[in-house]
């Protein structure tokens, strides 16, 4: 339902969850890096060959992109009309397109591609419950400052784990209701937001149980915090990431050089 | 023998605990109503497993809260999609009932539970849906308007327990989350959206949105959440002080 992961075996799903999230975390700033066709260029190509190496296909890509598409031309047609500079390429009455209004709408597009292609590339090939662990030992050096790593990432594991099982409730009691003769679709606003309050009282209710009921089942199990726990599954490094971390150095150098 | 004191019959030290159980602890602690019913014996004991007791029911209280609020931040997460689009506001604001969750949470367990909820929300909304901009602008205001909405409204209601002084704190969090992200918009978050995706907007146009977008946006959404927020805390009232009550 939601979430974006799809199962495979890839070398770019092998990967070490902590390698992949700071390199995208570190790529995010690469972009801003570029500033003319050769950068870019290299950008987009390293990006394709990071989609080839993730075995998704491009349709899947399209689709989760496709929402986006639409901010990209907007956000494209609004540099094309208010960037002056260069020459004049065209004009009509009162549009005129200057050459940098078409070259800023370009590069602009490339970034919010590259953007989400990075970001994307992360969720399609992690589990969630994957960057949630890899978050947590990214963490672990912080719990001296007081960051309480273990419990921000149990805390996601479990909200993870339950937004299925809440979507289904809150869908559950929304035909309860409706059955009841509640309405969700018509009328302003404010009767709208209203008729939600039938649903969401059960929900907060069946929270409140259900969180109850889970602690105890924790406790049952002695969890005693996360001193001390052993895990089913452990992260580990691999040639993979090396690999990764050398990939990321070449590209680095190779925009600060071609950077202008 | 043993003594009796506020329902448990104490043993002096030699005598230790009775295997058998004791039925004479009053039926309101293990009728399973309250949740640390569980955790009382059934039957009297000496001070040092009384405070073992204490100790596993305050433990057992910390996890159900962690719990309690990964639940709630999965729910506000949940919520985060049913937005309604306001008419005659520019797309990108949105009302939505994610800041409900947060509230409830701070309403049992204190301020600092209500941003953990909001944080927690915006993290897994970004790692869902990702960020126009890589870096996660949006997330980022909406956890601090959120934030400040949660802790003022808890502050104030907590001062005086009751629905009067739910719907006061409601009001001035509302105006203080206005005033607080008119002035972050103008200084930090339009500018960092400039900077990140070149979205140039001129100092007119800056102020045309605002003036007339982002601030009526905040005390219309305030305005909406508390409409819907009282009906919901009357109704959760005795579940949510049943939770405070047990915490003490």
């Amino acid at each position: 339902m939601i979430g974006q992961y799809i199962p495979g075996h890839s070398p770019l799903h092998q990967m070490d969850p902590r390698a992949k999230l700071l390199f995208v975390f570190a790529y995010m700033f690469a972009v801003f890096l570029a500033n003319n066709p050769a950068t870019y260029g290299l950008l987009v190509l390293f990006t394709g060959i990071g989609i080839y190496f993730s075995r998704i296909s491009l349709s899947v890509f399209y689709r989760s992109m496709k929402p986006v598409f639409i901010l990209i031309l907007l956000t494209s047609l609004l540099h094309l009309w208010m960037t002056r500079g260069g020459e004049a390429l065209f004009s009509f009455s009162f549009l005129t397109i200057y050459e940098e209004g078409v070259r800023q709408a370009i590069y602009i597009s490339i970034r919010f591609f590259l953007l989400m292609a990075a970001a994307s590339l992360l969720t399609f090939t992690t589990s969630p419950i994957d960057l949630t662990d890899g978050m947590e030992s990214l963490l672990k050096p912080f719990e001296r400052l007081g960051v309480p790593a273990h419990e921000l990432a149990l805390m996601m594991s479990i909200a993870l784990r339950f937004i299925p099982t809440l979507w289904e409730e809150t869908e559950k009691i929304k035909k309860a209701q409706m059955a009841r003769g509640a309405d969700f679709e018509s009328g302003h606003v404010f009767k709208r937001v209203k008729s939600y309050i039938p649903v969401l009282i059960p929900l907060f209710i069946s929270a409140f149980r259900r969180a109850e009921d889970l602690a105890l089942a924790m406790e049952s199990r002695c969890y005693r915090g996360g001193k001390g726990r052993t895990k089913w599954r452990e992260l580990h490094y691999s040639h993979l990431d090396v690999v990764l971390l050398l990939l990321f150095v070449i590209l680095l150098t190779a925009l600060w050089l071609l950077r202008k | 023998m043993a003594c009796e004191k506020d329902g448990f019959l104490y043993f002096p030290k030699q005598v230790g605990v009775p295997f058998f159980p004791y039925a004479r602890r009053k039926l309101r602690a293990c009728d399973g109503t309250s949740f640390s019913g569980f955790y009382n014996l059934s039957y009297g004991c000496h001070q040092r497993h009384k405070k073992e007791c204490v100790h596993l029911m305050q433990h057992s209280q910390r996890l159900t809260k962690l719990v309690f609020l990964s639940l709630l931040s999965g729910s506000a997460f949940l919520m985060q999609y049913l937005d309604f689009p306001l008419p005659g506001f520019p797309t990108f604001l949105e009302i939505d009932f994610s800041d409900l969750p947060a509230l409830v949470g701070g309403l049992v367990y204190g301020p600092a539970a209500g941003i953990l909820v909001e944080f927690l929300k915006n993290l897994l909304h970004y790692l869902f849906s990702g960020s126009i901009t890589g870096i996660p602008i949006g997330q980022m205001s909406n956890f601090l308007a959120g934030s400040i909405f949660v802790t003022v409204t808890v502050l104030i209601s907590r001062k005086t327990g009751n629905v009067k002084g739910l719907v006061y704190g409601l009001v001035t969090a509302t105006i203080l989350m206005a005033a607080v992200m008119t002035i972050a918009n103008w200084y930090v978050i339009f500018p960092a959206y400039s900077i990140l995706i070149d979205w140039t907007v001129t100092h007119a146009q800056k102020m045309s949105l605002i003036l007339y977008g982002v601030a009526p946006f905040n005390v219309l959404k305030g305005l909406l959440i508390g409409f819907i927020f009282i009906p919901l805390y009357l109704k959760l009232k005795p579940y949510m002080e049943q939770r405070s009550l047990v915490r003490g």
